[in-house]
């Protein structure tokens, strides 16, 4: 039996898919600029917060797979931007371990961190036409942080005698 | 060393380092209070022998009443000192359920 928080970090990766596939659908359904307030607001608001749901599901996995690693998070202000940067190296030594995150998933990690911030900071001055990328990104995300997660579980806690159970 | 140190390697190698720790420390509070005339009751994974990597130590302070918050600040104070997060209870206000669950269980140090 392998670390039992691995299945927190599959529910992450659920989330992830649920949001960012959620973000794609309210994006094609469009309506963004549609007469009525009320529901333009929604429209875009709901967009916003899918794709900020998102990535912070996509974050809850990370910071959980550094603590089944025995890995210090990082801190500091720019942290969202380091965990990327931390998952996207390998290490050597005595923490040796693969790179969790392909240059690619990396890539559009980073894409979805800035959409958040924009999102975030945006005080009702959000512009659905700059949200391309971030959706783009956001679309290859749902399939490709699960199989990024997979390989990188079969690399560090194989199955087999070598297997853990406990935390 | 191989080319990836996994889950498993990473769990024995901290729960080494545990078992190391918590021997220094049982070393370091069985000679305070033998100079303070009190006591430690060390319970849980440490006084079993089952540390895991996410034991930490706990036990229950028996001292004078004059010298408890010193006693406990030195369990702070050694734990810290091997990394090890460190569980206090002091006797004067731990319910007797508390206690009779972990009597027969704890290892005393004095």
């Amino acid at each position: 039996m392998s670390d039992a928080r691995w299945a927190d970090v599959e529910s992450d990766i659920v989330a992830v898919a649920l949001h960012f596939g959620n973000a794609m659908e309210l994006y094609s359904r469009g309506g963004f600029n549609i007469e009525n307030h009320l529901e333009r607001y929604a429209r875009a608001y709901a967009l916003m917060h899918a794709m900020q749901s998102g990535h912070t599901s996509a974050e809850a996995a990370m910071r959980r797979i550094l603590d089944i690693l025995r890995e210090d998070r990082p801190t500091g202000e720019d942290w969202h931007k380091a965990l990327i940067a931390r998952l996207a190296k390998p290490l050597t030594g005595e923490h040796a371990r693969p790179a969790l995150l392909p240059h690619e998933v990396a890539t559009d990690l980073y894409e979805t961190l800035g959409f958040r911030h924009r999102a975030m900071h945006s005080y009702g001055d959000f512009d659905v036409s700059r949200t391309t990328p971030a959706i783009e990104a956001a679309a290859r995300l749902k399939d490709s942080s699960a199989a990024a997660v997979a390989s990188f579980r079969a690399a560090v806690d194989p199955p087999g005698p070598r297997q853990s159970s406990g935390p | 060393m191989s080319a990836v140190v996994t889950v498993s390697e990473r769990k024995a190698r901290e729960t080494e380092r545990l078992r190391k720790a918590a021997a220094s420390i049982v070393a370091e509070l069985t000679g305070y209070a033998a100079a303070h005339h009190g006591r430690y009751l060390v319970f849980g994974s440490v006084a079993t022998g089952a540390i895991r990597p996410d034991s930490d130590f706990d036990v229950v302070v028996d001292f004078p009443e004059d010298a408890e918050r010193a006693a406990i600040a030195e369990v702070e104070t050694v734990c810290a000192k091997y990394g090890v997060p460190a569980d206090v209870h002091s006797i004067g206000t731990s319910g007797p359920s508390f206690l009779k669950r972990i009597s027969g269980h704890w290892r005393e140090l004095k």
